[in-house]
């Protein structure tokens, strides 16, 4: 009986542990002070979480009133990181309208940043949601 | 009847070992990749070209709805692609979300438009009204090229993507556009 305690709280520690670690994503990207809050850019795997910020976000309308978004993405790992970036453009409601744009591969250099930009091919387009993923072989 | 039964259970055996085919996501990475253009790269291009075309100054400054012929891509590389997959997709787009915006004209089937019309004129077919042919505007023309090194176990492939909007009766080019990618990697895998 003495025994079992500090069995049954060992395995709940490494129960909260494991399930401490365990990712429950998408989860939003981080994102460097400046920028405020990138609720709208997503990781959806926990390294992509860990090792992507969002540096810069602009967007705005090109000249025939479509939306566009442009962002820098930084890897803040110290090797190249291949990541997906998808974005997917909302209407003002929040509406998904079909227009999604094919994952784009991008290499984020070594400790360094890189541009990625969308353009909604529709002038409904208001909102977006960004998904970053890193790179697995299935 | 032994060994029918042997046989039998490793026949058994060897269909269960036999992996079905799979839908998987075109964006995803694979596992059969080498170095030159998946279907991503393509999906992502063509995807990029036309968002990007949309927006050419030389379309959004035209008067009136331009008139587009896209023409087939040139492939420069030393991989087997088919080059229409880039003008179907970028087409398809251009369809379907600029509509009243961009005009694409098809030039494949060329031939069949005026047998058709010379059938109509003649009598030989009835009509709803005749037209002239619609002319282009300008042309889209793209082109894959592409720089490769290899050692005897690696392999490294530099690929760059371009389309032009030429204006078709200045030939001013007015609109262009590069995707490039590299990869690096091992041999074996073969594109056809």
């Amino acid at each position: 009986m003495g025994r079992a305690l500090p069995v049954k709280a060992a395995l709940l520690m490494a129960g909260l542990l494991i399930g401490g670690c365990s990712w429950r994503g998408p989860q939003p990207l981080e994102a460097w002070k400046a920028v405020g809050s990138s609720d709208d850019i997503v990781a959806l795997d926990e390294a992509a979480h860990r090792l992507v910020a969002v540096q810069t976000k602009a967007q705005d309308r090109t000249a025939d009133g479509r939306l566009r978004l442009r962002l820098e993405l930084a890897n803040l790992s110290d090797k190249d990181l291949p990541v997906q970036v998808q974005t997917r453009f909302r209407d003002a409601s929040g509406a998904v309208i079909g227009d999604d744009t094919p994952a784009e591969m991008v290499v984020l250099p070594a400790q360094g940043s890189k541009a990625y930009q969308a353009i909604s091919l529709r002038t409904d387009a208001a909102a977006y949601t960004v998904s970053v993923n890193t790179v697995q072989k299935r | 009847m032994h060994r029918t039964a042997i046989l039998a259970l490793l026949l058994v055996g060897c269909a269960a070992k036999t992996k079905k085919a799979t839908y998987v996501d075109p964006d995803a990475v694979g596992q059969v990749e080498g170095t030159g253009l998946e279907a991503r790269d393509i999906r992502a291009v063509s995807s990029q070209m036309a968002r990007e075309l949309l927006g050419s100054p030389m379309l959004a400054s035209f008067e009136g709805v331009p008139r587009v012929a896209v023409t087939p891509v040139k492939n420069r590389t030393r991989f087997l692609i088919d080059q229409e997959i880039f003008t179907t997709l970028i087409t398809d787009t251009l369809v379907q979300n600029a509509a009243g915006k961009v005009a694409i004209l098809d030039r494949s089937i060329v031939e069949q438009i005026m047998a058709e019309r010379e059938m109509k004129r003649e009598g030989t077919a009835d009509h709803a009204g005749l037209k002239a042919l619609a002319g282009a505007d300008y042309f889209l023309s793209g082109e894959v090229r592409g720089l490769s090194a290899s050692t005897d176990k690696a392999q490294s492939d530099y690929v760059v993507i371009r389309f032009q909007l030429t204006d078709a009766e200045t030939g001013i080019v007015g609109w262009s556009n590069s995707y490039e990618m590299k990869k690096e990697g091992s041999w074996g895998v073969l594109y056809q």
